[in-house]
C-alpha cells in the first residue's frame, strides 16, 4: 500500500519540480546549431508580458534568423538566480542572457568567473567586461513625453506614479515623468501634481514591494484614485496592469503601458491604456546574438534611445488625444533627440 | 548558599518590581505623548490644516470633509496618550492593559496620518475601503485553515489551493462565465482538500509534508499551464474572465463613511462577511460544530462517544479546500480579471498567521485580516504623502505591526489540542 503511495507521491513531486523549475519551451531545432543561447528570467518569469517576454522574443528572433538554439530557465525568487546561471553554464550555453537588475550582481559574478562564455544582460550594464554586453535605456526620454501627455490629458490635475521596488533602472521612469509634468505646467501655466513620486526625493516613492502581487497593483491604483488621480504610470511589470482593472470598474482613468505595447498584451484593458512606453530590449538581445554569430562581439552597453527607436511612446489609437497635444509632444521629442531638452540627472535614492 | 539576608534582599527587589511593573507601560505611554508633542508638532505651522476626505463615490450620502487644525489634533492625541499613561501609573488598567496598548498604537498611527496629511488631504474613507478589500484573501484563507485545524488536520496547503482556485477561476470563468469560474475554483479546492485528507488521514503522511507537496504541485502546475497555454496570444481569450463588479447594498451603502467602507464592494467581500458569521455559528453554536471541534481536541474521546473521527476529518479537509479555492478565485475573478503566475504572492501563508493570531476563531481571523489589510493600506497612503521613511522600511510596516500586535496585544494563542496528530483507532 505505502509503496504504491510513495511511488505516486514521488511522481507528483518530480513532476511539479520539473514543471516549476524549467519550462523549456523551445525544442532544439533539428539542424544541430553550434551556438546555444540560455536565458535566465527574473521572478516575473516568462508570461509577464513585460521584459522577460520581450527578451525571450529577441532570443526567438535570433533562433529564427541565425539558426542558434535557445532555451530559458525560470526564476521564482532571487535565490534562484545563481543556481540558474550555473545550470545554463553546465548545459553548454555559449551565450547566457540575464534578465532584470535584481540579477545584476549574480550575472556580473558569473561573467567574471567564466570569461570563455558570453553574457548579455537586460536592465543592467556598465560592467566593463569583455565577455558582457549590457543594455541601458533612456527611458526618461519616453517617460518625459508620457508625463507631458498625462498632464495634458488629466481632468483632475493629479497624475500618479508607482513602482514595484525602487532602483536606478526604474527611477528614470519617475524622473522623466515628473519633469515632463513640470514642463507641461511651465508651458501651460497649470499646477498638475505628481502623486507617488518626487524627483527630489526618490527614496520615498510609492512602491508595491512586489513584482507578482497583481491585487496589490490594483489596490495601490485605487488608493491613488481615491486621492483624485486619474492617470497613472505604473512601473511594475504585469502588476501595474491590474490598476487598469479598477479603472475599468470605475469607468474612468488611464494608465500607461510599460516596456511593451499594452493594447496588444492586455487587450481586455485597452480602453484604459492611454499609451505605452516601449523598451525594445529585444533589439539589444538580437544584436548580441547577431554579433556572436558574425564574430563582431564587443564588450559594452547597448543604449536604447528615442533616437535609435529603442524606446518610444506608442499611442493607443482608440483614445482621442487632441492634435495640439500630439504636435507639442512631437516637438518635445525632436528637442530631446537634438539635445535641446536635457532631463536632469537622477538624484541618489535614500 | 543563599543566606537569609540575601533572600530578604531578593524579596525586596522582586516586591519593588512587582509593585512598579505597572509603571513601565505608563512611562512608555507618556514618552509616546512627549514624542508627538515635541517632535511631530514642532514641524507644523500653528494654522496648518489637515483634511480627511470622506467621500469616495456617489452612492453614499455626501458629507463634508473633516478639516481640522493639525496642531490641535496632535495636541489632543498627545493629551490622550499622556492621560492614559498617568492613569496607568497611578491606578493601573489591570486586565484591560492589552486593549489600552492597542489603543495607544491606534493613536500613534492616527497621529502620523494627521501629521503626514498636514497642509494637504488624505482619503480616510478610501484608506479603510482598501483595508477591507486587502483583508479578503487573508480572512478567507484563515477561515479555510480554521475549518481543517479545528478538526485536527494542519493545512498549510492553503496557498496552493488558492493559486489553483485562481487559475481554475480565470480559465473556466473565461469559457463559461464568472459564476462557473467560482464553482470551478471551489471544486478544484475540494479536490486538493481531498488529496490532503487521503494523504494525511488514510496514509498518515506528515501533514506538513503533504501540505507542502500540494503547494509545490499547484504552483508548479499552474505556472506550467500558464506558460504553456495561456501566454500564447491565440489563447488569450482563455485568460480574460473579467471580474465581479461591485454591488452597493441598498440603504447600508448610503451611510456616510461606513457605507463605502463596508457595503460597496463585490461578491467576495460580502462572501467573507457571510462565511465569518456562518462559521462562527456553525462551529460554536451547533451540534455539528461541537463534534467537529471535539475531533480536533480529543479525537479518542469523540470516537468513544460515537463521533466518526475519520469522516469528520475528511469533511473538514474538503470544506477547507472549498473555502480556500473560493478565496483563490478572489485573485482572478474578484480583483484583476485574469490569472498571473504566483499571483497569490504568499497570501495563503499570511492567512495561516492570521488564523493563529485570531486564535482559531472566525471573528479573530477577520480582525487579523483587517489589521493586516489596514497596515498595507496605511503604508500606501503614507507613501503617497511622501512620508519621510524609506519605501523599503515602509513596506515592512504590515509585518512589523502584525508582529507587535501578535506579541503584545494578543499574547499566547492556543490551538486545538490534537492538531496535526494523525488519529489511529486502537485495534482490539
Amino acid at each position: 500500500m505505502s509503496k504504491k503511495l510513495f511511488f505516486v507521491l514521488s511522481i507528483f513531486l518530480v513532476a511539479s519540480f520539473v514543471m516549476s523549475a524549467c519550462g523549456s519551451a523551445t525544442p532544439t531545432p533539428a539542424t544541430a546549431a553550434t551556438i546555444n543561447v540560455c536565458m535566465v528570467t527574473d521572478s516575473g518569469g516568462i508570461g509577464d508580458k513585460s521584459f522577460n517576454d520581450l527578451t525571450w522574443s529577441g532570443v526567438e528572433r535570433g533562433i529564427a534568423d541565425f539558426g542558434v538554439s535557445g532555451n530559458y530557465l525560470q526564476s521564482t525568487q532571487p535565490t534562484d538566480f545563481a543556481p540558474n546561471l550555473t545550470a545554463c553554464k553546465d548545459s553548454g550555453a555559449q551565450l547566457i542572457v540575464c534578465v532584470g537588475f535584481m540579477m545584476a550582481d549574480d550575472c556580473k559574478k558569473a561573467a567574471t568567473e567564466n570569461p570563455e562564455i558570453y553574457y548579455a544582460g537586460v536592465d543592467m550594464g556598465g560592467f566593463e567586461l569583455a565577455n558582457f554586453r549590457g543594455v541601458s535605456a533612456k527611458m526618461e526620454e519616453s517617460s518625459y513625453l508620457a508625463g507631458y501627455l498625462a498632464a495634458g490629458m488629466s481632468t483632475t490635475g493629479k497624475v500618479g506614479w508607482y513602482v514595484g521596488i525602487m532602483g536606478p533602472a526604474v527611477q528614470i521612469f519617475g524622473d522623466g515623468y515628473y519633469y515632463g509634468v513640470q514642463k507641461y505646467n511651465e508651458v501651460h501655466g497649470t499646477t498638475v501634481a505628481v502623486i507617488g513620486y518626487d524627483a527630489n526625493n526618490p527614496g520615498n516613492a510609492t512602491a508595491t514591494g512586489s513584482w507578482i502581487d497583481a491585487d496589490k497593483g490594483r489596490t495601490v491604483g485605487q488608493s491613488q484614485m481615491d486621492e483624485g488621480v486619474d492617470i497613472i504610470l505604473p512601473v511594475n511589470g504585469g502588476v501595474g496592469s491590474a490598476t487598469a482593472a479598477v479603472m475599468q470598474e470605475k469607468g474612468l482613468g488611464y494608465i500607461f503601458g510599460v516596456d511593451q505595447d499594452w493594447t496588444q498584451t492586455y487587450p481586455q484593458y485597452s480602453a484604459q491604456i492611454l499609451a505605452s512606453l516601449l523598451k525594445k530590449v529585444d533589439v539589444h538581445i538580437y544584436d548580441a546574438i547577431e554579433r556572436l554569430t558574425t564574430n563582431t562581439w564587443e564588450g559594452g552597453d547597448f543604449v536604447l534611445t528615442l533616437d535609435n527607436g529603442g524606446t518610444a511612446l506608442a499611442y493607443n489609437s482608440a483614445i482621442t488625444i487632441p492634435d495640439d497635444l500630439k504636435t507639442e509632444i512631437e516637438g518635445l521629442q525632436a528637442q530631446i533627440i537634438s539635445g535641446e531638452i536635457v532631463i536632469p540627472a537622477p538624484k541618489p535614492i535614500q | 548558599m543563599e543566606t537569609p539576608m540575601q533572600n530578604e534582599k531578593i524579596k525586596i527587589i522582586l516586591n519593588y518590581l512587582s509593585n512598579y511593573r505597572q509603571h513601565i507601560p505608563g512611562v512608555f505611554f507618556i514618552l509616546v505623548a512627549l514624542f508627538i508633542k515635541l517632535v511631530l508638532t514642532k514641524s507644523i505651522e500653528p494654522e496648518a490644516l489637515t483634511t480627511f476626505s470622506t467621500n469616495i463615490n456617489h452612492t453614499a450620502i455626501q458629507i463634508p470633509n473633516w478639516v481640522f487644525n493639525t496642531r490641535f489634533a496632535l495636541d489632543l492625541i498627545a493629551g490622550l496618550c499622556a492621560g492614559l499613561g498617568l492613569y496607568q501609573i497611578i491606578r493601573g488598567f489591570k486586565k484591560g492593559i492589552s486593549s489600552i496598548i492597542g489603543a495607544i498604537g491606534g493613536l500613534v498611527v492616527l497621529g502620523f496620518l494627521v501629521w503626514g496629511a498636514s497642509g494637504t488631504s488624505i482619503s480616510f474613507t478610501g484608506m479603510l475601503a482598501v483595508m477591507v478589500i486587502r483583508s479578503v484573501p487573508i480572512t478567507i484563507g484563515a477561515l479555510a485553515g480554521i475549518l481543517s485545524e479545528r478538526a485536527g488536520i494542519v493545512n498549510i496547503a492553503i496557498e496552493g489551493m488558492m493559486i489553483a482556485g485562481a487559475f481554475a477561476g480565470a480559465v473556466i470563468g473565461s469559457i463559461l462565465g464568472l459564476w462557473a469560474g467560482i464553482l470551478a475554483a471551489i471544486l478544484i479546492g475540494a479536490l486538493l482538500g481531498l488529496v490532503h485528507a487521503v494523504l494525511s488521514i488514510k496514509y498518515k503522511v506528515d501533514q506538513i509534508i503533504s501540505g507542502t507537496m500540494i503547494n509545490i504541485f499547484s504552483t508548479g502546475l499552474t505556472s506550467y499551464l500558464f506558460i504553456k497555454f495561456l501566454q500564447d496570444s491565440q489563447n488569450q481569450w482563455l485568460n480574460e474572465s473579467g471580474f465581479f463588479k461591485p454591488y452597493a447594498i441598498p440603504l447600508l451603502s448610503k451611510i456616510p463613511v461606513i457605507g463605502p467602507i463596508f457595503f460597496d464592494h463585490n461578491l467576495f467581500i460580502y462572501a467573507m462577511y457571510f462565511l465569518v458569521i456562518l462559521l462562527s455559528i456553525a462551529l460554536f453554536k451547533t451540534k455539528w460544530g461541537l463534534r467537529h471541534r471535539s475531533v480536533g481536541e480529543h479525537p479518542k474521546a469523540a470516537d468513544t462517544l460515537g463521533v466518526n473521527v475519520f469522516r469528520t476529518r475528511y469533511l473538514a479537509c474538503v470544506l477547507s479546500g472549498m473555502v480556500a479555492g473560493f478565496g483563490g478565485a478572489y485573485f482572478s475573478l474578484g480583483s484583476v480579471g485574469r490569472f498571473e503566475q504566483t499571483m497569490t504572492a504568499g497570501r495563503g501563508f499570511i492567512a495561516l498567521a492570521a488564523m493563529i493570531f485570531g486564535n482559531w476563531n472566525p471573528l479573530g481571523a477577520l480582525q487579523a485580516g483587517m489589521l493586516f489589510g489596514f497596515a498595507e493600506s496605511l503604508t500606501t497612503k503614507l507613501s503617497l504623502l511622501q512620508f519621510p521613511i524609506p519605501a523599503e522600511v515602509l513596506l515592512m510596516l504590515p509585518y512589523i505591526i502584525t508582529m507587535v500586535v501578535l506579541a503584545g496585544v494578543v499574547g499566547r494563542s492556543r490551538g486545538p489540542a490534537a492538531d496535526g496528530i494523525p488519529y489511529e483507532k486502537e485495534s482490539l
